[in-house]
């Protein structure tokens, strides 16, 4: 071919990319991205306490060995082990934290994933995280310089890799977003990769039937499997540029009474990027680390809920899995636009700030729901499910359209009988939910049950140290906010004034005025956040 | 006037079809020629043409974006009348340094396959171009097919010259692998 014919084929390019291109600049949007630097913020946390029995007497003599552990560990008599952990808040507005009182976000241009402070007394073995790219620059520097194509380049390899994996996993996203988001009248979110990750932690940790049971509800053949397949969504995922926070992080507190297997140890900081904290959990000092490797990592998101994390003096191991994500949309709401309209909720009306914005993009429907996503930069998309009139919202959670809606640029979408291209004129409430599972309910349903039964459960890859362990409390909180913030009058608005209203033969109208379910993705189609808003 | 009104006087063979065509988006086709061509006079008469190879196409034709579709119209009629110009050899002009640029891309031999070939070159086109971030996307097609000159491309991203030459070589060279990687080799 010559370069000539490839030019001609250059012009059959979708249109829709064509007609962005012809009014696109980067001149409005960098110069407010350090005023207004993020249009979708989320966290999530999943906590998994794994103890002893409520009662008994625990005596373990440092002859009896088993593998590379030994220990020595006494507990009276008749003390009651109740652990409580909290985390989420359920009366919402945690992200008041987050940001400096003229609206810019503490964290947001650079993140340092060891940068957390630990009292001496605790030892730490710290993961080997990926340094930051594009660290002291700012958006626009980073953007138009090469840190950006390098970065986006060995990216790029990742998270190619982890889209071929994510077919696997739906069955799990599905599940996960089945047993959390349904609810009668209250907003719901999760996170189900945050989930999957820790999950994947506890299997590594377990044994036998224990393991065999996590594995099934994750949907993966074997241990070996699992560590791939957490290794590649790991790197995925885990994006810590100027432009975009994705920051996963995983740890495990444990106690220092007790003797840990140095090669689980091992598989965990390798393969999990898991940090390990070994210290006496009954001390306020090991509490007090908790909390501030939990809110370095959620970015002050969570920072009211985190307050109330403590740990037990007879804890054999928390694990700590956390998720924490800024991005900004790439054609954002004209914020002069918002206007004050009703939502008519489960419970009540009530008046919700409704952003509004007309776009060109794929639209897919079902005789379910309508969904269209709205893409982040340097990220996956926020998908938003309108349920067609008589569907119920709590159906659409474990419907399987859910996640065909979500594109992955391929070839089969082209031709995807319930996608289509339209023109959309959009209304979106800003919101901030934030909710809180216990999770134990869910493992059962989900046949997860060795694991909570002290007499059933196998967690010796962990430590041989302590018989009868068992999870005594997993709990999961999440919060999604999004507004408005970024350019005002964004590209794809400025095309619609400059360019007309296009032929209306597929023009809807998408209005979130009633409950919605929505779903945040990675660039790897990753379930990174999803929910159910039911009232305002 | 909207476009679908526009579309509509097409349709009904109205001959103000072509007038308001003209008004809404003369510059933006002109624009495109004029990157192509480099000549006013040739420019216009491509421009022109283009109304009228409109007016032909509709009907049956009813475009969904008439800016891009009209501009598709401009585009390939400029790659006609380069070829007619330049049939010898190539001079110095843009477009000229916008196909060279692309030789990076194709292999430059004739192939026997190439019906078949370009329309599913198109479609891996649009996969290649939507995993590419924002920026480079847009920027990519703003060289190669709005067909705009590098200092254009790098005013309008507020970045330098040599930014846009940089990043440009390496969404080429991104291109082909995943030409190459996927059994195309053009």
């Amino acid at each position: 071919m010559k370069s000539e014919e490839l030019f001609e084929v250059l012009g059959d390019i979708n249109e829709n990319d064509i007609k962005i291109a012809a009014t696109f600049t980067t001149k409005k949007k960098l110069s407010k991205v350090r005023l207004l630097p993020y249009a979708c913020a989320a966290a999530a946390l999943l906590i998994v306490i794994i103890s002893i029995p409520m009662i008994m007497t625990f005596n373990i003599d440092d002859t009896e060995q088993t593998g590379n552990t030994t220990s020595v560990i006494t507990a009276d008599p008749g003390m009651v082990y109740d652990i409580i952990l909290d985390s989420g808040d359920p009366s919402g507005n945690t992200t008041d934290n987050s940001v400096d009182t003229d609206g810019s976000p503490v964290t947001y241009d650079d993140f340092y994933p060891n940068d957390y402070t630990v009292p001496e007394n605790i030892r730490v073995i710290r993961a080997d995280i990926p340094n930051p790219s594009g660290t002291n620059m700012t958006s626009r520097e980073f953007l138009n310089g090469e840190a950006h194509w390098e970065w986006w380049c060995d990216y790029k390899e990742w998270y190619s890799a982890s889209q071929e994996l994510n077919h696997d996993l739906n069955d799990y996203y599905l599940s996960m977003m089945e047993q959390t988001l349904v609810s009668d009248e209250k907003n719901t979110v999760c996170s189900p990769l945050n989930t999957f990750i820790a999950f994947s932690v506890l299997a590594e940790i377990s044994d036998g039937n224990t393991r065999q049971q996590i594995l099934d509800m994750l949907g993966v053949s074997d241990i070996e499997n699992l560590r791939t397949i957490v290794s590649t969504l790991w790197n995925s995922n885990y994006i810590n540029t100027p432009e975009i926070k994705s920051i996963l992080a995983n740890s495990i507190w444990l106690n220092e009474s007790l003797t840990y297997n140095d090669d689980t140890l091992n598989t965990l900081a390798d393969k999990y990027y898991v940090a390990s904290f070994i210290g006496d959990p009954g001390n306020t000092d090991m509490s007090e680390a908790l909390q501030n490797w939990t809110n370095h990592n959620t970015g002050g998101l969570l920072e009211e809920s985190v307050k109330e994390l403590n740990l037990d003096p007879t804890t054999v191991m928390a694990i700590v899995s956390t998720i924490y994500y800024k991005a900004m949309w790439s054609f954002e709401f004209n914020e002069e636009a918002t206007t004050q309209e009703m939502f008519h909720g489960i419970c009540r009306d009530s008046v919700a700030d409704m952003m509004h914005t007309d776009l060109l993009c794929s639209v897919y429907s079902t005789e379910n729901f309508t969904s269209l996503g709205l893409p982040l930069t340097d990220s996956g998309s926020m998908y938003f499910y309108l349920p067609n009139d008589g569907v119920d919202i709590n159906s659409l959670a474990s419907d399987p359209y859910i996640i065909n809606a979500i594109e992955h640029h391929t070839l089969e979408e082209h031709y995807d009988e319930h996608r289509k291209n339209c023109i959309v004129h959009m209304s979106v409430p800003k919101f901030n939910i934030s909710y809180k599972t216990d999770l134990l309910d869910m493992l059962t349903v989900l046949g997860v049950t060795d694991s909570l039964d002290p007499k059933l459960s196998d967690f010796t890859p962990l430590t041989g140290d302590a018989d009868e362990i068992y999870i005594s409390r997993a709990e999961h909180a999440a919060m999604v906010e999004i507004d408005e913030h970024g350019v005002t009058g964004a590209a794809y608005t400025d095309i619609m004034l400059e360019g007309g209203a296009p032929e209306i033969e597929y023009e809807i109208d998408f209005i979130l005025d009633r409950p919605f379910m929505f779903i945040i993705t990675g660039y790897d189609g990753s379930i990174l956040f999803s929910g159910i808003i039911r009232n305002m | 006037m909207k476009d679908e009104e526009i579309v509509k006087l097409y349709w009904v063979r109205d001959e103000q079809a072509i007038s308001e065509s003209s008004a809404k988006y003369g510059s933006y086709c002109m624009t495109i020629a004029w990157n192509i061509l480099s000549d006013d006079e040739d420019a216009k008469e491509c421009v022109n043409d283009t109304w009228l190879h409109a007016w032909n196409s509709m009907p049956p034709q009813k475009p969904s974006l008439l800016s891009s579709f009209l501009g598709k119209i401009t585009r390939n009629l400029s790659i006609n009348r380069y070829k007619e110009k330049h049939r010898v050899k190539r001079g110095g002009n843009n477009i000229d340094l916008i196909l060279e640029e692309l030789e990076d891309v194709v292999s430059g031999n004739e192939s026997p396959e190439e019906t078949i070939l370009k329309s599913e070159l198109k479609k891996e086109m649009d996969i290649f171009l939507s995993s590419l971030p924002d920026i480079q996307k847009f920027m990519f097609i703003r060289r190669y097919w709005y067909a705009d000159s590098i200092s254009d491309i790098a005013s309008r991203f507020a970045t330098t010259n040599n930014n846009v030459s940089v990043t440009l070589s390496r969404i080429r060279k991104e291109l082909r692998s995943h030409l190459r990687g996927r059994g195309y080799i053009i």
